[in-house]
């Protein structure tokens, strides 16, 4: 028997799963097959089937520099979490004309350049820059401190770069969450500590998991800011990466670098989402 | 210990330029069903909020159980509020919800569990622990938010028109099954309410609040049946009334000259005396009608009016009279099954009351 739906080819899905095909799936495919190529002597690419590639990201150097990405990008999204959280509050709570200015605060910065607004990062954070002057002509200090080519600094840009991410799913969390709810709470003996872990953190899960995701999986991978901001014991991934391909031009390690990425990625958000995301505030 | 659960002396609240409450002061005692009767904007859910410490008094003190409870915030207050919303946690199990204030208070849990359990067996919801609010109708929700405050044992339980979410049928029923419940375990009720019969129905006593003062205070019957200003006769109640001055006063009892309509007999006032401007109000159950003039003493008051309308209600008769005067006036008859005398519209009759069932009250 013939029915309406499964006779019908459902052409209207075409257009959208071609476009994915064509520039998702198929780059995908592509870096894929590279990573088991190997590097012609000129920088080309000789497809000799190997697993080098993967072999030599297990060294201990490469190692070393994934492993400080996941823990700079996980530092990054706990930096946020504490300074977009009361922002977030704070916009959800505020009367509504003024809603609309602050969230419109936090999103003008987007209508720049990001590598722009890093080399701006570039002019505060120098020994002789906008931070240094400041803090030594109020007296604050009387040397100029260096944190320019830090860590300090490549999480500073990270975090400037990635607030708007986590502040706008918090928002909307927290602008969902009935007052009376709170306050049922407090008249319920829960003092303002247990009031936010009990109560609101919990209704907020939806947008802190959402926020958390938004910041960690493109702090992972950044580049600009940690080439611009980080010195050159700060190298991430993402610089590791731009390298290969535009340095050392070998497309194929630069390609398992890229999927070992993608797989780290994945268990590290697998691995939030089933302890860090629903056990914390159970 | 004062007998006195909750005692409110001369506060004042203001928001901005209007004041919310306007020198209150009010008692309330152990064990009984008060509620807060007025209009939206007559103070009553801000002297709730007062109560459960979400808000803070300009001025004057308030006392729970004897105690001060100035600065002390809502957490360290012996009181629970049933919110109107109810504001359960949606994402807690009714179980888990009722626990809540248990659990913020470190009780034992062998102890939590067994209170939990016999406060949801107490409101009928002990077979749904596991659901959560929104898989609740209406009625149950209002069930786990009288629980999760109850189980608490405070010594003053607020609730903020409980029954104001809930359909006519519903509503009535639980008037009476939340009364009942007050009386089983003897817990102060402070309830907050817009609804004049919900307030008689369930209430001990009762304080009738406009524009954030304190109006009159009494028993159900005694705030019906003498209502102290007109806006609480017209607020409890439909109520009619004329406004007339002073001729003379006799007694017990003055007679008061209405414009339009002649002189009518009531009961006296302190302070009464001729010239006064006066008003009398009087229930519309308690008029009768009759067809013809009736010879009577100086004590029954009987008036010519014009049938506007009749309107059958089933065990009664509502009729709209038109005074000589033009006012309309609001009379009920029961049926008494079809045995009392049937009134048409545009009929002519006379309508009576006794001179002491009308409430006289000062302009």
């Amino acid at each position: 028997m013939k029915t309406s739906g499964s006779g019908r080819f459902p052409w209207l899905i075409l257009p959208p799963a071609a476009s994915l095909f064509l520039f998702f799936v198929l780059p995908l495919i592509l870096v894929f097959a590279v990573s088991f190529a190997s590097r012609g002597t000129y920088g080309g690419i000789q497809w000799t089937p190997t697993l080098a590639n993967y072999v030599s990201i297990f060294d201990s150097l490469y190692l070393q520099i994934f492993w400080r990405s996941l823990w700079m990008a996980a530092l990054t999204t706990v930096v946020c979490f504490v300074f977009g959280f009361p922002l977030a509050y704070l916009i959800a709570r505020a009367p509504r004309t003024w809603q609309a200015v602050l969230l419109l605060l936090i999103i003008i910065p987007f209508w720049t350049n990001f590598l722009v607004r890093t080399y701006a990062w570039m002019f505060i954070l120098r020994t002789e820059g906008l931070l240094n002057t400041v803090l030594m002509s109020a007296g604050i200090i009387d040397q100029p401190f260096n944190l320019l080519f830090t860590d300090t600094a490549v999480i500073i840009g990270l975090v400037y770069g990635y607030l708007p991410f986590m502040v706008l799913p918090l928002f909307a969390a927290l602008e969902r969450l009935d007052p009376s709810v709170i306050e049922a709470a407090w008249d319920l003996y829960a003092g303002p500590v247990k009031v936010f872990t009990r109560v609101i953190l919990p209704l907020a899960k939806p947008g802190v998991i959402a926020g958390s995701l938004l910041v960690f999986i493109p702090s992972v991978g950044a580049y600009v800011t940690p080439d611009l901001l980080g010195g050159a014991k700060s190298m991430m991934i993402g610089n590791l990466i731009q390298q290969q391909y535009l340095v050392v031009r070998d497309w194929p390690f630069g390609s398992a670098l890229s999927f070992v990425l993608m797989v780290a990625v994945l268990l590290a958000v697998r691995y939030y989402l089933k302890s860090g995301g629903s056990k914390s505030f159970g | 210990m004062t007998e006195n659960s909750v005692e409110l002396c001369e506060v004042t609240k203001r928001h901005g330029s209007t004041i919310a409450v306007d020198r209150l002061s009010l008692l309330v005692r152990r064990g009984e069903f008060f509620s807060l009767l007025g209009p939206s904007g007559s103070g009553k859910t801000t002297t709730l909020r007062l109560l459960a410490g979400f808000e803070q008094p300009d001025t004057g003190k308030i006392l729970i159980e004897g105690l001060s409870m100035e600065r002390i915030p809502p957490n360290r207050r012996p009181v629970n509020l049933v919110f109107q919303n109810y504001a359960l946690f949606p994402h807690l199990t009714v179980e888990r919800n009722v626990a809540f204030g248990l659990e913020m208070k470190n009780v034992a849990p062998a102890e939590i569990a067994v209170r939990v359990a016999k406060t949801l067996d107490l409101v009928r919801l002990s077979g749904k622990v596991e659901r959560f609010p929104s898989q609740l109708s209406g009625g149950e929700q209002q069930r786990v938010a009288l629980a999760r405050a109850l189980v608490n044992h405070p010594a003053v339980l607020l609730l903020d028109e409980p029954l104001g979410a809930l359909d006519k049928q519903l509503r009535q029923e639980m008037e009476v099954e939340l009364k009942a419940l007050q009386e089983r375990i003897g817990i102060t009720f402070i309830c907050v309410t817009h609804d004049q019969e919900e307030a008689l129905t369930m209430s001990d006593r009762l304080a009738v609040l406009n524009h954030g003062r304190l109006l009159q205070v009494g028993t159900p019957e005694e705030v019906y049946s003498a209502p102290a200003t007109a806006f609480v006769a017209d607020f409890i109640g439909v109520s009619n009334g004329l406004s007339g001055r002073v001729q003379d006063v006799d007694g017990d009892h003055v007679r008061i000259a209405v414009d339009g309509i002649g002189v009518l007999c009531s009961p006296s006032l302190p302070g009464l005396s001729a010239g006064r401007s006066v008003r009398i109000t009087i229930r519309p159950e308690l008029l009768r009608l009759s067809g013809e003039y009736e010879p009577a003493d100086g004590y029954q008051n009987q008036l010519n009016v014009r049938i506007a309308k009749a309107i059958y209600s089933g065990s009664e008769m509502q009729y709209l009279l038109t005074l000589p005067n033009n006012l309309t006036w609001k009379a009920r008859v029961p049926n008494a099954g079809g045995r009392a005398k049937r009134f048409h519209a545009g009929e002519s009759a006379y309508v009576k009351w006794q001179a002491g069932e009308a409430v006289p009250l000062l302009e």
